[in-house]
């Protein structure tokens, strides 16, 4: 018996091969996809905690604006649960190359933290050689060998790494030339040796064990950064006494203060976690659909092949064979397909989908490792529901269809009655109709749960892919629509406390390539309402009409309307802050600020914004909240100019220690484009595994359909139709369903749109909500150009309908 | 020449490695007008020779002519033309189209052809006139075999093929198919080929081929051939 029926399944499997490698390739599709795109974020993170963990990179920074020393390695060392503490040299630096002047920051190596991957050549020997990024050297036409002259000497390059710590393309920012790192490089410790340590990299016992970024790896931390809070005080204290001495009246000089950094404040680091959840997001909708129209679709292609096996069940029935036996049969036939696709599915999933991510992100991400993992606790349940669904449907329809006595069985199912359609009692429509109209209008809805799944599952691939578009469609001009409608002004100047920043004002005023400067005071600041809170940045002009120059303020549901005034006793809130507090026009907010005191302000405008989150207030509102309005920052609007001119501005004003630092638009501009670019490669992917999947699902019901309906066009054949008329009988219902299922999919595509980017988007952006025209016109061309392909299939197969085997008397 | 004729024809079906002879030198002619009914057992090769007549099975060796054309030369469009201009088809099963009326059914077909017959009369002459807007499945066996009758004449072909046109009907609503092939000859003048394994039927007709083992085994010319109404069986 048991061998008998493995003999029985192995010819079921022979002899419906097609019909066991398409469920196979669904499967395959669904499962491997749904693997894939979850696979990603694990993927990209535990790369990161490989990567960190392997070159045993910090968990908790500590610097200092006056320096730290061994005292301060000393007492941190003894806090429990620190594992390594150690002081850090680094120092930032002018290099002049080709009389460009750039600046290199150059740290000391140290075996013991932070560990550098090198890509090419060798780690310096003496002091008179150093590693560099290999940007530097690309940027420059320089190569391994090349000596430059830096920190005051020539030293040769000896080879290239990559730093843990910087292996984006954000460069920190410095108080040097323009006011940000350019390149970084490495030295041996006693090149960079001073009295005080740059900084101290402090690495936490059992990290190494947690998953970087994780919930409890996060709680870790912040323990730690607690403890450090507990002695930061008394080591800031005690660094005064031994500066200035006890008695000396404090004002006079520069406090000691103490800064605590985690990974987060990496910026590399957080660009990766960043990307990592966009994908995440991104992959949350996208694959359960494709998931659930390959299991839909194996469900009919299932149900079909049970049905068609009825004559042949209905003997073995009469041969003794129980139910049971043969529903087992069709459980083990599905079960072995969708076993087989989900598992190639799960491992060319896990590999494929995560390599061509990775790859995209490799051009923000220099990191040279990468991890493939084959996450078991999201395959199984995609595998247990792929499971369930198509084996459950087999024992389903088996129970159903064995119901009857064998005698029933083995004669051919009756088949379903014809029955009149509505639109034939609309008789002055129906009679104008051709034949061969009626005949397909009659057949669309003879053949109810097909005809649902062909429509159903051609919308839902058209609106993933208009879905995948759409997306493209809504990062495509939020950059440039922020930094040219939005924010006209180029750089932002965070200027020095101490100064007059009116005369300084003036100043820049008069600068040759300044259009514009303005001057604001600009902070960071906490909205809640209720529970939500959201960090936003703060802007208060000092006087709004010239603000207005610099910054529009333009409403977010009607573009054409811009404020021309900030209403006292209220904020202006920028559109997604809006919307993620679940705040409108009138509403009251509740600000924090840095000392947890919170205020009560009604919000009067809510603003266009898509990069960033921002507030606006007056000054009258300022000051009665708050108190005290000074100016910290312009906003300078350039002329024309060359970023040559740019930079010798900024070089000009952070060296008179004017600025404390300034912020280019181009710069941020252009990270977020390496972002948004990334997203678009990504929805590039998930719009080619889309339309695979239209492929597949049109091929299947186009498949079931020929062979449900075999009898049927084998008569036609013997009436005489010629084969073009065959392929018009068949295929004008696959035309109807296919234009029925693009309109579909493509009303609810602009939904299902809406409805990912409500999912993906990251709180700091906000998605235009706009489809283009063109992306409904690419998305309905991709569903019929795989029509066609069908249809020319189809054209084939049904050629190959052979009259007399399919007229055969006995079914 | 004779109006058909099959002349030496042989077709082998290959089964894998092995090869079944389905028909071998099988010769005969029917005149044109005549009723002919094919006897023999079941796997004679009767309905191989019936598709291979119809133009739905090619031949392996021989000739086959229907009207001084050489059949077994058609292929592609001319063969399809020629099933559908020149051969009406029967089958035991009716093989209707369960998605389309009665009315439909017929209409599927004259639409095919130019100088087909009006599907209404043609409905009318089966004894089916007032149920042309019914669906097959709401019809009795016999009178779905009358439509799909009705279907094969109204295309007026030179050649009505029937393969085994009583064998799921009882001996009354037999008998009625019977006649109405048998008048269908006799009025319309049209060429009709019966299969059957029921020799007693054979009076009916007008030559009588015999079939065993993949061949013609006899033929018989009834001068008088019995009007279907006075055989019983």
């Amino acid at each position: 018996m048991k061998t008998m029926l493995f003999k029985h399944i192995f010819m079921k499997i022979k002899q419906n091969y097609k019909r066991f490698l398409s469920l196979l390739s669904m499967a395959l599709l669904g499962i491997g996809f749904y693997a894939g795109i979850e696979a990603c974020s694990p993927d990209m993170l535990k790369t990161l905690d490989k990567f960190y963990d392997d070159n045993n990179v910090y968990d908790i920074k500590v610097v200092s604006n006056l320096g730290l020393d061994d005292k301060d390695i000393n007492s941190l060392s003894k806090i429990d649960g620190f594992d390594k503490v150690i002081g850090s040299y680094e120092t930032d630096t002018y290099l002049k190359l080709d009389n460009e002047q750039y600046v290199v920051k150059v740290m000391g190596l140290n075996n013991n933290i932070n560990n550098i991957f090198l890509e090419d050549g060798n780690l310096p020997n003496g002091n008179n050689e150093i590693v560099v990024e290999k940007k530097m050297l690309l940027d420059n036409n320089l190569s391994i060998g090349d000596s430059i002259n830096i920190l005051g000497s020539n030293k040769k390059i000896v080879g290239t790494v990559i730093s843990p710590l910087y292996f984006s393309s954000e460069r920190p920012s410095t108080n040097l030339g323009s006011g940000k790192v350019n390149y970084y490089a490495y030295t041996l410790e006693d090149v960079l040796k001073s009295d005080y340590y740059s900084a101290i990299y402090i690495t936490l016992n059992n990290t190494k064990n947690m998953l970087t970024n994780s919930k409890e790896y996060k709680n870790v931390i912040d323990d730690a950064i607690n403890k450090i809070d507990v002695i930061k005080e008394e080591r800031e204290d005690e660094k005064y006494n031994e500066l200035y001495g006890i008695s000396i009246n404090e004002d006079e000089f520069v406090k000691p203060h103490w800064y605590l950094y985690d990974r987060l404040d990496n910026n590399s680091y957080k660009e990766l976690i960043n990307a990592s959840d966009n994908i995440k997001n991104l992959g949350n909708v996208f694959p359960l659909i494709f998931f659930g129209i390959a299991v839909l679709v194996s469900l009919i292609s299932m149900m079909r092949m049970i049905e068609e096996d009825r004559t042949e069940n209905g003997t073995l029935k009469s041969l003794g064979y129980n139910n049971f036996y043969i529903t087992l049969k069709y459980v083990i036939y599905s079960l072995l397909a969708t076993v087989i696709g989900g598992i190639l599915g799960v491992f060319i999933g896990s590999y494929l989908i995560p390599y061509v991510i990775w790859n995209i992100y490799k051009k923000l991400f220099n990191i040279p490792i990468f991890l493939y993992s084959i996450n078991s606790a999201y395959n199984m349940l995609g595998f247990w529901i792929c499971i369930l669904c198509i084996c459950g449907t087999a024992c389903v329809i088996c129970i159903y269809n064995l119901k009857d006595v064998p005698a029933n069985l083995m004669r051919p199912k009756v088949p379903k009655s014809g029955r009149k359609i509505l639109l034939e009692k609309i008789s002055f429509i129906w009679k104008r109709l051709k034949f061969s109209d009626k005949i397909t209008i009659r057949n669309i809805f003879r053949y109810k749960s097909r005809v649902l799944t062909t429509i159903f599952g051609i919308a839902g691939c058209t609106a993933l892919i208009l879905a995948g578009f759409g997306l493209k469609d809504s990062i495509k001009n939020i950059n440039d629509y922020q930094y040219s409608k939005i924010f006209k002004y180029d750089k932002m100047m965070i200027i020095s406390e101490n100064g007059d920043y009116e005369k300084l004002l003036n100043k820049i005023n008069n600068e040759e390539i300044v259009n514009k400067a303005v001057d604001v005071n600009y902070q960071s600041i906490s909205v809640l309402n209720g529970d939500i809170k959201q960090d936003v940045s703060l802007i208060v002009p000092n006087d709004f009409n010239s603000f207005n120059e610099v910054v529009s303020l333009i409403d977010y549901k009607n573009e054409d309307k811009i404020y021309d005034d900030i209403l006292d006793d209220s904020c202006v809130i920028s559109e997604k802050t809006a919307k993620l507090l679940n705040v409108s026009i009138g509403d009251d907010v509740t600000l924090l600020d840095n000392d947890n005191n919170s205020y009560t302000i009604k919000v009067s405008y809510i603003v266009k914004n898509y990069i960033n989150q921002y507030m606006y207030v007056n000054k009258n509102t300022y000051n009665s909240l708050f108190g005290n309005y000074k100016v910290n920052s312009f906003l300078i609007d350039l002329n024309e100019c060359t970023s040559d001119d740019s930079n010798d501005f900024d070089m000009e004003y952070i060296a008179s220690k004017d600025a404390i630092s300034i912020i280019n638009n181009s710069d941020v501009k252009d990270v977020l484009n390496d972002m948004l670019s990334s997203i678009d490669s990504i929805v590039a992917i998930l719009i080619i595994a889309a339309a695979m999947l239209a492929f597949v699902v049109l091929y299947n019901l186009s498949n079931i359909n020929i062979s449900e309906r075999k009898r049927e066009i084998a008569t036609l054949k013997v009436l005489g139709f010629y084969v073009k008329e065959v392929d018009k009988y068949i295929n004008r219902e696959t035309i109807i369903l296919t234009i029925l299922g693009i309109l579909i999919g493509l009303s609810s595509g602009s939904y299902l749109c809406h409805y990912i980017i409500s999912t993906c988007e990251p709180d700091y952006l906000m998605f235009d909500r706009e489809v283009f025209l063109l992306s409904y016109v690419f998305s309905a061309l991709i569903t019929i150009i795989f029509t066609i392909i069908v249809i020319v299939v189809t054209h084939f197969n049904l050629k190959n309908i052979d009259m007399v085997e399919s007229l055969k008397n006995v079914e | 020449m004779a109006y058909i004729e099959f002349k030496n024809v042989n077709k082998v079906y290959k089964m894998g490695e092995v090869e079944i002879k389905a028909l071998s030198n099988t010769s005969f002619e029917i005149e044109k007008g005549e009723l002919v009914c094919i006897l023999g057992p079941s796997g004679a090769g009767k309905t191989t020779c019936l598709n291979i007549l119809g133009g739905m099975d090619t031949l392996t060796s021989g000739n086959v002519y229907v009207d001084g054309k050489c059949v077994n030369k058609l292929t592609g469009k001319n063969l399809i033309k020629y099933r559908r201009n020149d051969i009406g088809f029967v089958f035991q099963f009716y093989n209707l189209i369960q998605n389309l009326t009665v009315i439909e059914n017929v209409e599927l077909a004259t639409q095919l052809c130019k100088n087909s017959l009006k599907p209404e009369e043609i409905l009318d002459k089966v004894g089916l006139g007032d149920r042309m807007n019914n669906f097959p499945a709401q019809l009795s066996g016999g009178e779905q075999q009358r439509v799909a009758i009705a279907r094969a004449i109204c295309k007026n072909p030179k050649l009505l093929l029937c393969d085994e046109p009583t064998g799921a009907l009882d001996y009354k609503t037999g008998k009625q198919i019977l006649k109405l092939l048998q008048d269908t000859c006799r009025l319309e003048h049209m060429t009709v080929v019966i299969i059957t394994h029921n020799s007693a039927i054979s009076p009916m007709a007008d030559k009588v081929i015999k079939f065993k083992n993949g061949s013609v085994s006899d033929i018989v010319i009834n001068e008088k051939p019995m009007n279907i109404k006075d055989i019983e069986w």
